[in-house]
C-alpha cells in the first residue's frame, strides 16, 4: 500500500448527499479485472452518451483536473461493496475525501489502499465545500504527521485514529500482522471444532 | 448487564483484541462470487500467500453471467474472464465451486440459505455488500471489498471496530397483502438510508417474529439500505425447521446439539441498545420508491412528495432525484408508466416471491409494450418454481422465464435499462445508473411488480385479486 503523509493540491466540491458506490464507478466500467479504473471515475456524471466529458463536472474543469482530495455531502460512498469506487478514485489520484460521513464498507475499503476518509463537521465541510469551488482558494495541504488540514484561510484539526493514521503514514499490510497472529488462529479453530462442530468442515 | 443477540455472537467469534482496540474476529462462512474475488485472488499469489480454510469457503457464479436461457460463462462475453478467473482460482485453491452446471448454482445469498451453509450465530462475509441478507436465519453476516476478501482467504479473520447497536421493533400485525418488502421499504424510510451507519441492527417484535424464514431474508437483506452491514433476527423454531436436512446443515445427533445452543441466541431482557425505533407495523401500505436512494418512498395511494415541503437537507437530494426520475411534485404514484419490470434478485428471487407474482399474472396478461423479466435466485428455485408451473404462468402470461443470477439488479451484464426507460422492480437499489445508465428503477414487491407488468404502470397489487388456481393458496 502506498503511503500517505503529505499531500498537497486542488480539492474538488461534489455537494451532494448519499453519493453511492454505483456513481463513483458505474457498473458498466468495471468489467475489467484491474485495478487502474481512473477513466471510469464518476462516469455517468464525467462523460456524456456518447462519451464525450461533460464540460461542468467538477473534475473537467481545468482547476480540478489534478484534485488530490474531494469533499462532499453525508454518506458518501453508500450502497455497493464494490472497492473499485476506491480504486478509481486512487487510480485518478484522490488520496483523501473529506465527508460528514461515509458508508461503512467504503470506509473500510478506504483505509485499506491508503485512502484517508476523514469525516468533519457539517459546518467544517459547509466552509470547505464554498471553498472548493473557488479556483483560488481550492488548494489545500494535509499533513497527516500532525493531523491537520490546511486551506487559504484555516487549519482544521483532523481526528484519526492512532492506529489508522500509523496504517496510512507506514503504507503497512495488515494482513501480514494477522498473520503474524496464526498461532491464536489455530488455537481458537482448534478449541472451537470441539465446542461447535457443527462450524467445521473436514479440510 | 444483559448482553445483545450481536454481542453474544460477536464474543464468541473474538479471537483477541489488538493493540489499537480493534477486535480479531473469525469468520466460520466465507462467500465468493465472479465479480470481487478474482483481484484478491491475484493479490493474494502476488504477495506469495495460501487460502488458509478452503473447506470454509464456498464460490458461485451470479453477478457478470448472461440469465438467457441456455446459457454459458461466455453468453455475456465480458463476463467470461471473471468465470474463467474464479474457476481456476477454485480449482487450484480447493474450494468448492457452484458452478452454472451445479444445480445449486444461483445468486449467492440465495444459495447459501438453501444448502444450510448459513446457519444461526455464525460469523459469515461475502464481497457483495447484501451479505447482511443471512441475519435472516441468525447469521452474522456482512459484506466486505475485495482487499478483505484477500485477508479471509488468507487468515479467517477481520480485524473490525464492534459496531454500536440498533434494534428496530415492529409492533402490530402486517395488514393483508401488505408484504415483507413493503415492511423493509417502510422502515429504510423511517431510519433513513444513513441513519444506521456505524450500527449492526437486530429487528424484533411482533412482525418479525410472525415472518417466515424467506420474509426475514427479506428484510434483513435491505439492511444495508440503512447504512448498516449488519442486520439479524434471532433464530427460533421457524428456522430451525427450516434448516434441517439441508446440505451442509449439520444433521442427527450433531443438529440437536446445535438448535441447543441456538436457542440461547436471542438479546437478554435487560440488553442495553444504543439505540431503539419503533414501528407499527399495522399502519403499512404497499410501498414503492419515488426517488434515487431506498429511503425515497411512498405508499401506493400516495403522491410524489414536494421537496418544498422537506428539510433543507432532504431538498436538494429530493429535488435532484426528481428531475433524474423525470416525475412532478403532487403526481399519484399509481398510474406512472413503465417499460420493464423485474422479478428476481436476493432481495426478492425466492420461491414465495415467484409464487405471488405468478398468483397475480395467472389468467391476466402483462402490458403491450412492457418487458418482464422473471429471473429465479437459484437453480433450486427455478426447479421447485418449474414443478409448481409458475414458469408455463409467467411465459403465458407473456413475461420471460430466465435462468438464476443477479440479473437486472446489478446490471452487470446485457440485463440492463436504456436511459430514460422506467423500471418497476424487486430489487433492491433505486441508484441513478444502477440498473443501467440513465435507468429509472422503482422498487416495490413481487405482487407490485406482476401488477404494474399487468398494467403497464405502477399500480395497487390490491386492485388485481388472484384468478387462477393459486387463489386458493392464497397466492402467498
Ligand atoms: S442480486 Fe443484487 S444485491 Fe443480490 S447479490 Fe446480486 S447484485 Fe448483489
Amino acid at each position: 500500500m502506498k503511503p500517505l503523509r503529505h499531500l498537497e493540491g486542488p480539492l474538488a466540491a461534489l455537494p451532494r448527499e448519499n453519493v453511492d458506490t454505483d456513481a463513483i464507478i458505474p457498473a458498466d466500467r468495471t468489467r475489467e479485472i484491474t485495478t487502474r479504473l481512473g477513466p471510469g471515475l464518476f462516469g455517468n456524471w464525467r462523460y456524456d452518451r456518447t462519451g464525450k466529458e461533460v464540460a461542468d463536472f467538477v473534475l473537467n474543469k481545468p482547476s480540478w483536473r489534478d484534485a488530490v482530495a474531494l469533499v462532499a455531502g453525508a454518506n458518501f460512498g453508500c450502497g455497493s461493496s464494490r472497492e473499485h469506487a476506491v480504486w478509481a478514485l486512487a487510480d485518478f489520484g484522490i488520496r483523501a475525501i473529506f465527508a460528514p460521513s461515509f458508508g461503512d464498507i467504503f470506509k473500510a475499503n478506504c483505509a485499506r489502499n491508503g485512502l484517508l476518509a476523514a469525516e468533519l463537521d457539517k459546518t467544517v465541510i459547509a466552509r470547505l465545500l464554498n471553498m472548493a469551488q473557488e479556483p483560488t482558494q481550492c488548494r489545500i495541504v494535509l499533513d497527516l504527521e500532525d493531523g491537520k488540514l490546511s486551506t487559504i484561510t484555516e487549519d482544521i484539526p483532523l481526528e484519526i485514529s492512532p492506529s489508522l493514521r500509523d496504517a496510512l503514514m507506514s503504507g503497512r499490510d495488515e494482513i501480514a500482522d494477522v498473520l503474524d497472529r496464526s498461532a491464536d488462529i489455530d488455537a481458537f479453530q482448534q478449541r472451537e471444532r470441539l465446542i461447535r462442530p457443527w462450524v467445521y468442515f473436514e479440510q | 448487564m444483559g448482553r445483545t443477540l450481536i454481542d453474544k455472537i460477536w464474543d464468541m467469534h473474538r479471537i483477541s483484541t489488538l493493540p489499537d482496540g480493534r477486535d480479531l474476529v473469525h469468520i466460520d462462512r466465507h462467500l465468493i462470487h465472479e465479480v470481487t474475488s478474482p483481484i484478491a485472488f491475484a493479490k493474494l499469489r502476488e504477495a506469495g500467500r495460501t487460502v488458509r480454510n478452503p473447506e470454509l469457503t464456498f464460490a458461485t457464479i451470479d453477478h457478470i453471467v448472461s440469465t438467457r436461457p441456455g446459457r454459458t460463462g461466455e453468453t455475456y462475453a465480458r463476463g467470461a474472464a471473471f468465470v474463467q478467473a474464479l474457476r481456476r482460482e477454485t480449482a487450484a485453491a480447493g474450494i468448492k465451486l457452484f458452478d452454472l452446471d451445479s444445480d445449486a448454482q444461483g445468486i449467492v445469498h440465495v444459495i447459501s440459505p438453501e444448502l444450510g451453509l448459513a446457519l444461526p450465530g455464525l460469523t459469515m462475509v461475502c464481497g457483495d455488500s447484501h451479505t447482511c441478507t443471512l441475519g435472516g436465519l441468525g447469521a452474522l453476516a456482512f459484506g466486505i471489498g475485495s482487499s478483505e476478501i484477500e485477508q479471509v482467504l488468507a487468515t479467517q479473520c477481520l480485524a473490525l471496530h464492534r459496531p454500536r447497536t440498533l434494534r428496530i421493533h415492529v409492533d402490530g400485525m402486517l395488514p393483508h397483502a401488505v408484504t415483507a418488502k413493503d415492511l423493509i421499504l417502510a422502515i429504510v424510510a423511517q431510519v433513513g438510508a444513513r441513519g444506521g451507519v456505524g450500527h449492526a441492527v437486530e429487528y424484533a417484535g411482533s412482525a418479525i417474529r410472525t415472518l417466515s424464514v424467506e420474509e426475514r431474508l427479506t428484510i434483513c437483506n435491505m439492511t444495508i439500505e440503512l447504512g448498516s452491514r449488519i442486520g439479524l433476527i434471532a433464530p427460533d423454531e421457524t428456522v430451525f425447521s427450516f434448516l434441517r436436512g439441508r446440505d451442509y446443515a449439520p444433521s442427527g445427533a450433531a443438529f440437536d446439539r446445535a438448535i441447543s445452543e441456538w436457542r440461547g441466541l436471542c438479546s437478554d431482557e435487560d440488553a442495553d441498545f444504543d439505540r431503539e425505533v419503533r414501528l407499527r407495523g399495522d399502519e403499512i401500505a404497499p410501498t414503492v420508491t419515488w426517488g434515487t436512494s431506498p429511503d425515497q418512498t411512498a405508499p401506493i395511494d400516495g403522491v410524489v412528495p414536494d421537496p418544498g415541503t422537506m428539510t433543507t437537507s432532504d431538498q436538494s437530494a429530493a429535488t435532484a432525484a426528481l428531475r433524474y426520475m423525470d416525475l412532478q411534485p403532487g403526481m399519484p404514484l399509481d398510474g406512472v408508466p413503465v417499460t420493464r419490470v423485474f422479478i428476481g434478485s436476493c432481495t426478492n428471487g425466492r420461491l414465495s416471491d415467484l409464487r405471488a407474482a405468478a398468483a397475480l399474472l395467472e389468467g391476466r396478461h402483462v402490458h403491450k409494450g412492457v418487458r418482464t423479466l422473471v429471473v429465479p435466485g437459484s437453480m433450486r428455485v427455478k426447479r421447485l418454481a418449474e414443478t409448481e408451473g409458475l414458469d408455463r404462468i409467467f411465459t403465458t402470461a407473456g413475461a420471460e422465464w430466465r435462468e438464476p443470477g443477479c440479473s437486472m439488479c446489478c446490471a452487470l451484464q446485457d440485463d440492463s435499462l436504456s436511459p430514460g426507460e422506467r423500471c418497476a422492480s424487486t430489487s433492491n437499489r433505486n441508484f441513478e445508473g444502477r440498473q443501467g445508465a440513465g435507468g429509472r428503477t422503482h422498487l416495490m414487491s413481487p405482487a407490485m411488480a406482476a401488477a404494474a407488468a399487468v398494467a403497464g404502470a405502477i399500480t395497487d397489487a390490491r386492485a388485481y385479486p388472484p384468478k387462477g388456481r393459486l387463489a386458493e393458496c392464497g397466492g402467498t
